[in-house]
């Protein structure tokens, strides 16, 4: 499990620097950074946390099988039935132990190299009572990859008290095909927060997390910042099932297409009474080839709930532009500070390293509009 | 510096085919400022928008000529950068755009404090400009642009029109001050040209203007004094001037 074993280039590194991933810094306190199907880095330095391959966690605890598939049908489709055929799973196991809080971000790292590579991974990440911890999972490939598939399974689970952050900045190449299928199972007053980012060229994403509230008074929250270039297929949905009395659930998406096109069906459903959530579906079109289909939808068999959703999508506003130029900006100055205002969503409660990659990441995509 | 001055000549322009203004003339030679007004409606914010070079306003006829250059043509951020700034009566809110990113841009990174502090502005800076502001906060917002953007050609349309009497105080002796009319500018020092929309004349207390001006129909009907003329609008409203340019 060296570098030697697989070669990066410096354009590799770069790319993976893009999603917020660094090897062999010896400043992060975990790393799991796989290429194609070899895991080049396993590094952790902190007490209270494991990680490593999940073949590896399979073979230590015979638990860690339960937890597998639990979240996510193996039926569900054709690639959640890849990634349960295959004999070698590779992905990550990560695990924070009960109580231990950790503040700076856990760095893992999907890269494809090989050009027609089939990457499979499944993920387990457990959260135990009263625990904190921060993922950064940052996905790439080098860009003279031509056509490649990205499978992943993630299943996490947060027990009670915990709070786990997951982000993901994504920065594929324009021949990836990309399926993630992920979910997560919030415990007792536990807090689940993702932050989706997507910013690059891509042939195809299309993801669709559920996140289960079983547990009183848990909260999630799903943050999406997308930007669709020309060529560029997102579908990012995403479901919050509140399952539990004082459930809260959160999703919060900006849309950006320059010509791609990107499609967010999100859902908030209440089961029982009780129970709030609030969805803000906010698009802007710059281009007349771009499309967004926005559809937040709310579900509810209950009286006692309070859902609520907001949602726009439209075109920068010429009298927008035309204020700022009457301040000396040019027209193409003033359209990236609209945008750039639009994607910088600040979010709360992510420690400042994580806002910064996001930030950094907007603002490298926007210097490329 | 005699070519500082902004000179409108014949001016015709036209929103969506429809006539707006019919001939305007007017001069402000430098170190100048002058009040425009007029009923409702009859083409003062027009004639601010259109020097400024709102794209909207299709320009017909005639000629804007600002520091000896026909400007008629020119995109309005080349305009901004010659000289030329409005104050806005109702600016758009622009989402994601803090207020002190905007002050930086256009000051280049240079931070008016003390015009900030004196606007009490400081907790506004991190706020979305124009965003949920009240009418006097988006006054203030406007002029510490202007002061950060510090134009030559300084353009207020209507500065009092929803501010209280206390904020009014501040923003007209920060108007008066960025358009060079406070003490600290000799007269004969004076360059910055400005031209005001007033409805109110309360304006009138904190900036000594030199000309006024009354719009009627698209057209100056007749200039003077900036006192005389509010005194005679206040008494007899618009009617004498509607009168006054029918006789022409």
């Amino acid at each position: 499990m060296s570098e030697e074993r697989v070669n990066l280039s410096k354009e590799d590194k770069e790319k993976m620097l893009n999603v917020g991933i660094k090897t062999k810094n010896k400043k992060n306190t975990g790393s799991y950074i796989l290429v194609d199907d070899d895991i080049v880095e396993v590094d952790l330095n902190l007490e209270g946390v494991e990680l490593m391959p999940i073949k590896m966690a399979i073979e230590k605890y015979d638990w860690v099988e339960e937890y597998m598939w639990k979240l996510v049908d193996p039926e569900k489709d054709k690639y959640t039935k890849m990634a349960y055929e295959d004999d070698e799973p590779k992905g990550y196991f990560i695990r924070v132990k009960k109580g231990h809080k950790v503040t700076f971000p856990l760095q893992a790292c999907f890269y494809i190299k090989a050009t027609r590579k089939e990457q499979v991974v499944h993920n387990i990440l457990i959260a135990e009572e009263d625990s904190e911890l921060h993922i950064i999972n940052g996905c790439a490939s080098g860009n003279y990859v031509k056509e490649g598939y990205h499978i992943g399974i993630t299943e996490t689970f947060l027990k009670k008290g915990s709070f786990l952050s997951y982000t993901m900045i994504h920065d594929w190449a324009p021949g990836v095909i990309v399926r993630p299928r992920s979910a997560i199972e919030v415990g007792e007053n536990a807090h689940y927060m993702s932050n989706y980012v997507s910013l690059k060229e891509v042939k195809s994403t299309e993801t669709s997390p559920v996140v289960y509230i079983n547990g009183k008074d848990g909260k999630a929250r799903l943050n999406s910042i997308l930007f669709a270039p020309e060529k560029t297929d997102l579908f990012v949905g995403g479901k919050i099932q509140l399952n539990a009395e004082g459930a809260r659930g959160d999703i919060i998406s900006r849309t950006v297409t320059n010509g791609g096109d990107i499609t967010a069906p999100v859902e908030l459903e209440a089961t029982v009474e009780e129970v709030s959530g609030f969805m803000e579906c906010n698009g802007l079109i710059l281009e007349k080839e771009g499309r967004i289909y926005s559809s937040p939808s709310l579900n509810s068999n209950k009286q006692n709930v309070e859902l609520a959703h907001e949602a726009s999508v439209g075109k920068i506003g010429d009298e927008e532009i035309e204020y700022l130029m009457s301040r000396g900006i040019s027209e193409e100055q003033a359209r990236s500070l609209i945008v750039h205002g639009f994607l910088d969503l600040k979010i709360k409660g992510l420690p400042e390293f994580l806002q910064n990659q996001i930030d950094t990441a907007v603002n490298q995509s926007i210097k490329g509009m | 510096m005699k070519k500082n001055k902004l000179q409108v000549k014949n001016l015709h322009v036209e929103i969506e085919n429809e006539k707006i203004l019919e001939g305007v003339n007017l001069t402000i030679p430098r170190g100048e400022t002058h009040i425009l007004f007029g009923p409702n409606g009859c083409g003062k914010s027009t004639l601010l928008l259109t020097i400024m070079g709102y794209p909207k306003y299709k320009v017909t006829k005639g000629k804007i000529i600002f520091k000896g250059k026909n400007i008629v043509k020119m995109p309005l951020n080349e305009r901004a950068k010659l000289g030329i700034g409005v104050m806005y009566q109702h600016p758009p809110a622009v989402k994601g755009v803090a207020l002190k990113k905007m002050l930086n841009i256009i000051s280049d990174n240079k931070l008016k404090k003390k015009d900030i502090d004196d606007l009490s502005l400081a907790n506004y800076l991190d706020r979305d400009l124009n965003f949920g502001f009240s009418g006097g906060e988006m006054k203030k917002s406007e002029i510490i642009q202007l002061i950060h953007q510090n134009p030559e050609l300084v353009l207020l349309d209507e500065p009092e029109s929803g501010v209280d009497i206390e904020n009014l105080k501040i923003i007209g002796n920060k108007a008066k001050h960025l358009m060079e009319k406070s003490l600290n500018y000799k007269i004969k020092n004076r360059t910055k040209m400005g031209l005001i929309i007033t409805h109110t004349g309360y304006i009138l207390d904190y900036i000594e203007a030199d000309k006024a001006y009354v719009m009627v129909d698209g057209r100056i009907s007749c200039h003077g004094n900036p006192h005389e003329i509010f005194d005679e609008i206040q008494t007899n409203g618009f009617k004498g001037c509607i009168e006054c340019q029918k006789s022409e």
